[in-house]
């Protein structure tokens, strides 16, 4: 009976028109505090490559049999924004990141400027061939080099993608792309496995152009590595880690992103967590998180693999590989019709076979990125669409692609995944942001009209509860060219006025629920839920 | 043909490792073109997961999802009881590489030299057990290896061989004996299989029977292969094989259902000298590099052959000899394929001449399949197969099939009346240096259900033999 009489309530409360989420009458938190000393540093993760992967769809199987209800992403404020922290940082569109910035990325100098290089140590694993290198201030850095029948496709992703995922908020490697001669080698003498030899063994498989050596010199992350982010749960032994990973939304956020950049090698050893030392304060340490090796992106992997599904399925696909054999191959399917321009350093990067809604990485891996909902995706949408040409060109400029075309048309392409993924997601989410209040006048804008990405005739709706339900009034309103749109709402009439606004557009997508409330006697946004 | 085997796969996710772009030591930091975010910068803000503002709790799970939570507790069970210990097995592998470690207790340290026990479960037949040794490159750049085995379809086996490869051509020695308990015989010609009232003489009786005998084969075989330009090769081979023969004790043995007096070659051992020789124009391949290793998407095979057989006991020489024709069709992406064979073969002696161990047969797992291994033999044989492959994932690959052939007792009876047809589907799976499994399920026009799981291509058959 109680069971029952709980099932009727949960069931009013999805009918509600307002949902059941409230808000403390408080400003937005834009950073939250992470950075509390960890004074031991947590156990390093071991990673068991077979394992992990087996365990990929082992989760996904167990996923379905606990019938896991969807749950909204976690380490979002009220403005369903994530926080600055020691997994994010906001970036572009939330202060001025100009193009120089991108155009350097996390570091504003390269090791080039720093030459002669001293080779320490041979790489170990991958699949790039390459050695560890100091610069003249001492600097340490992974030199990796392209394959010599693939020029500049590696270096070239690996240098745009690091830019974009770093101004869009990550964490991420300066990886820079540097031309040097044989000469800017500088062999010390008696290192164990690096002599003239064998530095000739790795430059023998290198394209060497008019005596220069191009390859990405990607500078050491400080601090003591602790392994790849855990894809679930959180790291043993960090008392500031207190979110589960899958619940992150700047983990799951980064599904769009990715799906933008072709990043189709996301995994979990392709992230990395460092236990740091504080910047200001040596006593303090604590756990930052990284994302690293973007060689893969911009369907860079397409070309080395020679696998043209990339993007579409999974290695192992139990589903694809189902539905294949059922079909007799009949069904033509998107990616057999890629196209490849044969432009120097570009991939398999288009806009032709491409889906937001149905990317994949290469493995059913990355489970936050996986297990994203549509509002993660729709906020990795905003950042994305934040991008302007000239800030997408400074990426790619770094890539330093000996042809200009290359370079054309990876910026135009990024820019047409740009608006095709936010375009996807904005009409699954009802895409207004920039919520304002001045003076009783409660503004927003549409990005979908804002940016362009709908010609569809757009009228708000936009109806004033108060807290218990109770509808208090009614408002359309259209939005001006740029998508903004400004009511003044009714309130309730609540000491604190709190009201909670439904803005419903008339494009056939579910609304979002501002709540406001009075502060020191000025209306402010406490909250914003989005349906 | 390589031996049915039964075998756990566990195909590898070709993943690269990390090129983690990071030190354990302390270095030199690069300066950071933004300001860095300390713990003195975010003091006072709140804790990760109490951003959200929120006043309301998260709702919990709906009675309804509990419930079914707990109905699909019964499939998880069987799930759990599969993938936990597949998962426990894999981490060991992982963390402990027990392969290699286990391996490595069976070699030695510079793997030149190895010795280890096998286990094949084959197919129909049962499980043969035995022990393999390999050396490899001990004196030279040679491999030599010997395998014993006992039980599956062999009473007992004893290979030895030894290989080495001189500029272009590879030479390789070969002794072999084996012993079988269940060979199974059918009879001569075209034949529909009949329970019979009195043994059917087999050179003359218009019916077949299934029926089992044992033998015992002696052979030692040279062979010299060279890859020839524009795609040619030619491959020697001489060998001396020794065969004995013998009924069983059931009741289906083939002294029971065969007029085994008229039946050439298995009353008295026969000693033959083979000299072959085999040419091969193939151009097989890839004809794209987006289709999947090991799919053949292009090209075809032009492979003829004829090999003396010359008696060493008295026995008749004869001259035995075929062709195998191939192409394969890209009929669009994928790649989807059209491939097909025509193959056949022929000896020169008589019927009664030519032991009937010495006939081409017809029936298995390459040559007509959904028919049992060796159900047709005559002295000519041909099938047709046509087959349609096309890509599930780029490792995998299904098919569909359709194998026509018959045999005919010679050239003058030669008519496409009658003609047998087998027809099954399966999967391929592929690694990078081309095929690596090939699971077939094959029935015919005259019924019954056979499985496959073989380590070769269908259409290498002829190769295989070599």
């Amino acid at each position: 009976m109680r069971a029952l009489f709980a099932l009727t309530l949960a069931g009013c409360a999805a009918a509600s028109p307002i949902g059941g989420a409230r808000f403390a009458n408080e400003a937005p938190v834009w950073k939250v505090d992470d950075r509390k000393d960890v004074s031991k540093a947590p156990k390093k993760r071991d990673f068991y490559r077979y394992s992990y992967h087996f365990n990929s769809y082992y989760e996904h199987v167990r996923k379905t049999f606990e019938l896991r209800r969807d749950r909204r992403a976690l380490g979002v404020n009220s403005l369903d924004e994530v926080p600055d922290s020691t997994w994010f940082t906001n970036r572009v569109g939330m202060r001025e990141v100009t193009t120089d910035e991108i155009r350097r990325g996390p570091a504003p100098s390269s090791p080039e400027e720093f030459r002669p290089w001293t080779p320490v140590k041979m790489k170990i694993g991958g699949t790039q061939v390459g050695f560890i290198a100091e610069d003249t201030r001492g600097v340490k850095f992974l030199l990796k080099f392209d394959t010599a029948t693939l020029p500049e496709l590696e270096t070239g992703a690996d240098a745009i993608a690091a830019r974009l995922l770093w101004a869009a908020g990550y964490n991420v490697p300066a990886d820079h792309v540097v031309y040097f001669s044989r000469e800017d080698l500088k062999l010390r003498p008696n290192v164990e496995g690096l002599d003239e030899a064998a530095v000739a063994k790795v430059l023998a498989n290198v394209a060497i152009e008019n005596g220069k050596i191009r390859g990405i010199a990607s500078v050491f992350i400080k601090g003591k590595i602790l392994g790849g982010t855990a894809r679930l749960g959180t790291h043993e032994g960090d008392p500031n880690d207190r979110i589960p990973h899958e619940l992150r939304r700047d983990q799951r956020g980064q599904s769009a992103l990715f799906a933008w950049l072709a990043h189709t090698d996301t995994k979990e050893d392709n992230t990395l967590d460092t236990w740091q030392v504080d910047p200001h304060d040596p006593s303090i340490h604590y756990v930052v998180h990284y994302l690293i090796d973007f060689g893969n992106a911009l369907g860079a992997d397409v070309l080395l693999s020679n696998h043209l599904y990339l993007g579409h399925h999974y290695e192992i696909d139990p589903a694809m590989a189902l539905s294949e054999i059922a079909s007799f191959g009949l069904i033509e399917r998107p990616w057999e019709n890629r196209k490849l321009t044969g432009l120097r350093g570009v991939g398999a990067y288009g806009v032709d076979d491409y889906d937001p809604g149905t990317w994949k990485p290469s493995t059913p891996a990355q489970l936050p990125v996986l297990w994203a909902d549509r509002h993660d995706k729709f906020w990795g949408s905003k950042i994305l669409i934040r991008f302007t040409r000239a800030q997408l060109a400074a990426a790619v400029d770094a890539a330093r692609f000996t042809d200009p075309r290359s370079a054309e048309h990876l910026t135009n392409m990024l820019i047409e995944r740009q608006r095709r993924t936010a375009r996807f997601w904005f009409a699954r989410v009802n895409p207004i942001d920039d919520i304002t209040v001045r003076d009783g006048l409660v503004c927003f804008t549409d990005l979908a009209i804002h940016h362009k990405l709908t010609h569809r005739p757009t009228t708000f709706t936009v109806t004033a509860f108060d807290p218990d339900r109770r509808e208090l009034a009614r408002t359309t309103a259209s939005p001006d060219a740029m998508g903004r749109t400004c009511l003044r709402p009714q309130l309730a009439l609540r000491s604190d006025r709190y009201t909670i606004l439904r803005i419903e557009t008339s494009r056939d997508i579910p609304g979002t629920l501002v709540h406001v409330a009075e502060a020191s006697g000025e209306l402010r946004v406490i909250g914003i839920h989005r349906l | 043909m390589r031996s049915l085997a039964t075998m756990i796969l566990l195909t590898g996710v070709a993943a690269a490792e990390s090129d983690g772009a990071a030190s354990p030591s302390e270095v030199t930091e690069e300066p950071s073109q933004e300001s860095p975010i300390g713990a003195r910068d975010v003091r006072g803000a709140p804790a990760p997961g109490e951003e959200s503002g929120r006043t309301d709790r998260e709702p919990g799970d709906s009675v309804a999802r509990k419930l079914g939570r707990a109905v699909l507790w019964v499939p998880r069970i069987p799930f759990e009881l599969v993938a936990r210990p597949i998962g426990g097995l894999i981490y060991l592998q992982d963390r402990y590489s027990v392969a290699s470690e286990v391996a490595d207790e069976f070699r030695t340290e510079d793997k030149k030299i190895a010795v280890y026990p096998t286990a094949f479960l084959e197919t129909g037949f049962g499980l043969n057990v035995g022990g393999r040794a390999t050396l490899s490159d001990v004196i030279s750049k040679e491999r030599f290896s010997g395998r014993v085995g006992f039980g599956g379809q062999y009473q007992w086996i004893a290979n030895l061989s030894l290989s080495r490869r001189f500029g272009p051509v590879d030479v390789s020695l070969d002794g072999h004996r084996e012993a079988r308990n269940n060979d199974r015989f059918f009879g001569y010609g075209n034949v529909n299989l009949t329970t019979p009232a009195d043994p059917i003489d087999p050179l003359t009786g218009n019916a077949g029977a299934s029926a089992r005998f044992r033998s015992r084969l002696l052979r030692g075989v040279a062979r010299a292969a060279v890859q020839l330009p524009s795609n040619f090769s030619l491959v020697a081979t001489s060998a001396v094989v020794h065969r004995e023969f013998a009924p069983t004790d059931d009741s289906d043995s083939i002294d029971v259902l065969f007029d085994v007096m008229n039946l050439p070659g298995f009353m008295s051992d026969t000693t033959y000298l083979h000299d072959e020789i085999t040419v091969a124009w193939d151009t097989r391949r890839r004809a794209s590099k987006w289709d999947g290793h090991g799919v053949r998407s292009a090209g075809g095979l032009v492979l003829g052959f004829a090999n003396h057989q010359h008696g060493l006991d008295n026995e008749p020489d004869f001259v035995r000899y075929g062709v195998d024709l191939q192409r394969a069709i890209r009929l669009a992406k994928g790649p989807r394929v059209l491939e097909l064979r025509l193959y056949g073969e022929a000896v020169s002696g008589a019927r009664d001449e030519v032991p009937f161990s010495e006939l081409p047969r017809l029936g298995g797992a390459n040559l007509l399949r959904g028919y049992q291994s060796g159900r047709f033999r005559d002295r000519i044989a041909a099938v047709g197969q046509v087959r349609y492959v096309w890509p599930a994932l780029s490792w995998l690959a299904p098919s569909i099939f359709v194998d026509a052939g018959r045999v005919w007792a010679s050239y003058d009876e030669l008519t496409l009346r009658d003609l047998r047809v087998g027809f099954g589907g399966g999967l391929e799976v592929y690694g990078r240096a081309g095929l690596s499994t090939r699971a077939e399920l094959a029935t015919s026009i005259d019924g019954g259900i056979y499985g496959f799981l073989m380590f070769a291509s269908v259409f290498d058959s002829r190769m295989e033999h070599q």
